[in-house]
């Protein structure tokens, strides 16, 4: 997974295109071969999760059980206006924190089929590209010219320092005990078992597997941990779409960064021999289950917990979990060193 | 703390987060509400100078239309006025079969407004449950009267008609359903800890003000006011039932907060079901009814004489009075209401005081006003 994908090489060597028109390339193909089909079927999932905790029995009326319905509604949704005239301002910070949200297409670790690049700091950058989105949003919702929105906006920003203190300081630890912030290193510290993911491996680093998915749910305000009037978008028609996409589309990434972090990401092992020349679609297979059941998880204790107040969700992470997670860090680092910084 | 520049936002008439149309203009200091100003009148209908412009034959039919939700409360509260004038003795069965349906009714109004609160709160999962447990009690009143909500099921002296067989046995079952529900709610909601964060110490309506605003029912009784008319309205009929009025403490936050007017619902539930038990038990087989208890069962409106007539009970949302003028002619001469959520109503300003701009929503709910039956 560290080499160059297979996808990559096609485009540098035998197409002959520039490496950063290869990576656009990849991350387009990407896009629409696996993230779009993935999130139309977990949207399906989660609706049908939905209904039946509700008691209803979901979409089924397009495709088959109704499996087509995100992408009837995408159609319908896509379609319309939307609404409201905005400020010119206003449109652009939407552009801007779907640019700067999207880009991270280049760093999702989805296996060796689709892997570009590999930079030395290649977990920080995809982590530092989502909360720069999320300053982007900050600044649209306060653009907004409202009362609401501007307090929203704040909330937001609120929310975002919280998150992003805490995602960036959990995501020490793993890359302390790895050796680095590539993927090469991540892939390299852990295996296809469970017992050799990082997230297992100690109870440091256990506590910061829970803090960066906590960081993300934080980030993205997913319930509990969302505002009452996260809801009032204030969007309609395609961009009310490109909203909830975009939404899911950073919940989706933050499970495949928590996955390739600390629970073994796109690795098949041994399997590898087995597979043969499927072996690539297996990594991505694998990556992509692990995903789906951080997603499900995370939506299934959406569904059935009330909403807290904005300020719960940061002050829970100020007071309680970063302190943890700073207390886990100088643990990792106590015991990566044998106790030696102390001596 | 230093006032900054004070921010108006404006809720309604029509907001996501109401369930109830009316128009609040709150000055913010960032994030906390200074003052708000409430304005009401979206629903009104006209409801008293229409039920005079009709005959009384009408009354019952256009009182269900108070506040749909609790339409046999309306109907209830008006009957007995019209009673009093009348100065008839209500036949026992009669009296015992309209306690029934008030109780199924108090159970069903509360399982909506918890369901309206677990929306606020963003419950999901809660407020399909509570309104999943609602359907049987709406069932139910389609069985007796084949409406949902509106039953038109009782009459001056007397009630429409008899109870629809295995109504009676049909309404245990259904609380018992009801009750095995209960724990499920409060792991969902009452006592989840996100729930308990967000409602305790929030929307706190104190006695004081619960007692200067004349606020009754539920929300009066979460700040520690135990006034129940079935309590004591002497001929209200609940003097030779068993049951206790449950009383806001305090217990995880502040007495009279959100979390209070919840736990005092869900309380009212669990007492509800009681009374039902009670009441099948108590109320006389067909077949034992008296002759003259059968004859009024089955017979007409008659006249309602000259008089003034006033009567009292106890809604799910509070105290409901009527007060009903009656001149011997075919129409009433006047008749009136008194609302029982006017008064919480009146004190949403002094709740929201205070408060954040995140919990309008949540505090609105959690005082189970409808704006139908204040608007009236």
């Amino acid at each position: 997974m560290s080499e160059p994908g297979i996808l990559f090489s096609w485009f540098v060597e035998q197409r002959e295109w520039s490496p950063v028109f290869a990576r656009v390339a990849v991350g387009g193909v990407s896009f629409f071969a696996v993230v779009i089909p993935f999130l139309f079927f977990f949207e399906w999932v989660e609706r049908k999760l939905g209904a039946d905790f509700q008691a209803r029995v979901g979409p089924n009326r397009a495709g088959w059980a109704g499996i087509l319905q995100s992408l009837a509604d995408f159609l319908k949704l896509g379609l319309k206006s939307s609404g409201k005239p905005r400020l010119a301002r206003n449109k652009i910070w939407f552009l801007i924190s779907l640019w700067l949200l999207f880009s991270t297409l280049a760093f999702l670790p989805l296996g060796s089929i689709f892997q570009t690049w590999n930079p030395e700091m290649g977990f920080l950058i995809p982590v530092a590209l989502i909360f720069a989105a999320g300053v982007a949003s900050c600044f649209l919702a306060i653009e907004s010219g409202t009362g609401s929105s501007w307090l929203e906006g704040i909330r937001i920003a609120s929310q975002s320092i919280a998150a992003s203190f805490l995602g960036f300081l959990s995501l020490l630890i793993p890359g302390l005990r790895a050796g680095g912030y590539s993927f090469a290193h991540l892939e390299a510290a852990q295996g296809a078992s469970p017992i050799r993911w990082l997230a297992f491996r100690d109870p440091f680093l256990f506590v910061s597997f829970l803090a960066f998915l906590l960081a993300g749910c934080l980030f993205l305000g997913i319930r509990p941990l969302r505002s009452q009037e996260a809801r009032a978008s204030g969007f309609s028609g395609a961009k009310l779409w490109a909203f909830h996409f975009s939404r899911e589309y950073a919940l989706f990434f933050w499970c495949a960064m928590t996955s390739s972090l600390f629970l073994g990401g796109a690795s098949i092992g041994s399997f590898q021999d087995f597979f043969g020349s499927a072996a690539p679609l297996a990594e991505l297979a694998s990556l992509l289950s692990k995903c789906f059941f951080l997603m499900f998880f995370i939506r299934w204790f959406e569904r059935t917990s009330p909403a807290l107040r904005a300020e719960h969700g940061a002050s829970f992470a100020w007071r309680t979990v970063i302190p943890f997670v700073f207390l886990a860090f100088l643990g990792e680092l106590f015991f990566m060193t044998g106790g030696a910084l102390w001596r | 703390m230093n006032e900054t520049d004070l921010v108006s936002l404006t809720r309604g008439p029509v907001w996501s987060g109401f369930s109830q149309p009316f128009r609040l203009d709150m000055d913010v200091d960032g994030d906390r509400i200074v003052r708000c100003r409430t304005e009401r009148g979206f629903c009104s209908k006209g409801l008293e100078s229409e039920i005079e412009s009709r005959e009384w034959s009408s009354a019952i039919l256009l009182a269900d239309h108070l506040d749909n939700e609790n339409a046999v409360f309306a109907e209830l509260v008006l009957c007995e006025a019209v009673e009093s004038i009348q100065g008839v003795a209500i036949p026992n069965r009669v009296r015992l079969v309209r306690l029934l349906i008030c109780e199924l009714v108090r159970i069903s109004s509360h399982l909506g407004t918890l369901a309206a609160i677990a929306r606020a709160a963003e419950s999901e999962a809660a407020a399909h449950f509570l309104l999943r447990d609602r359907e049987r009690l709406l069932d139910l009143m389609e069985l007796l009267s084949g409406s949902r909500f509106s039953p038109r099921f009782f009459s001056f002296g007397r009630v429409a008609w008899e109870v629809t067989e295995g109504f009676l046995e049909r309404a245990v079952e259904s609380c018992r359903e009801i009750r095995a529900s209960i724990p499920e709610y409060n792991d969902l909601f009452t006592f989840h800890l996100s729930f308990l964060q967000r409602s305790t110490g929030v929307g706190v309506l104190t006695m004081e003000d619960a007692k200067a605003f004349g606020v009754t029912g539920p929300n009066a009784r979460a700040s520690g006011l135990g006034e129940d008319a079935r309590k004591t309205v002497a001929d209200a009929g609940y003097s030779r039932f068993d049951f206790a009025i449950p009383r806001g403490v305090g217990e995880y936050g502040s007495p009279g907060d959100v979390h209070d007017r919840v736990l005092i619902r869900v309380r009212e539930i669990s007492q509800s079901m009681d009374l039902v038990t009670q009441l099948v038990e108590a109320i006389p087989p067909r077949e034992d009814a008296s002759p003259d208890e059968a004859e009024k069962l089955g017979s007409k409106t008659p006249p309602i004489p000259p008089g003034e007539g006033y009567a009292r009970v106890e809604s799910p949302r509070g105290l409901l009075a009527c007060y009903v003028v009656s001149d011997g002619g075919p129409k009433p001469a006047s008749v009136q209401f008194r609302p029982a959520g006017r008064a919480s109503f009146g004190a949403l300003p002094s709740i929201l005081k205070g408060a954040s701009v995140q919990d309008v929503a949540l505090i609105v709910e959690s005082l189970g006003i409808s704006m139908a039956e204040i608007d009236a």
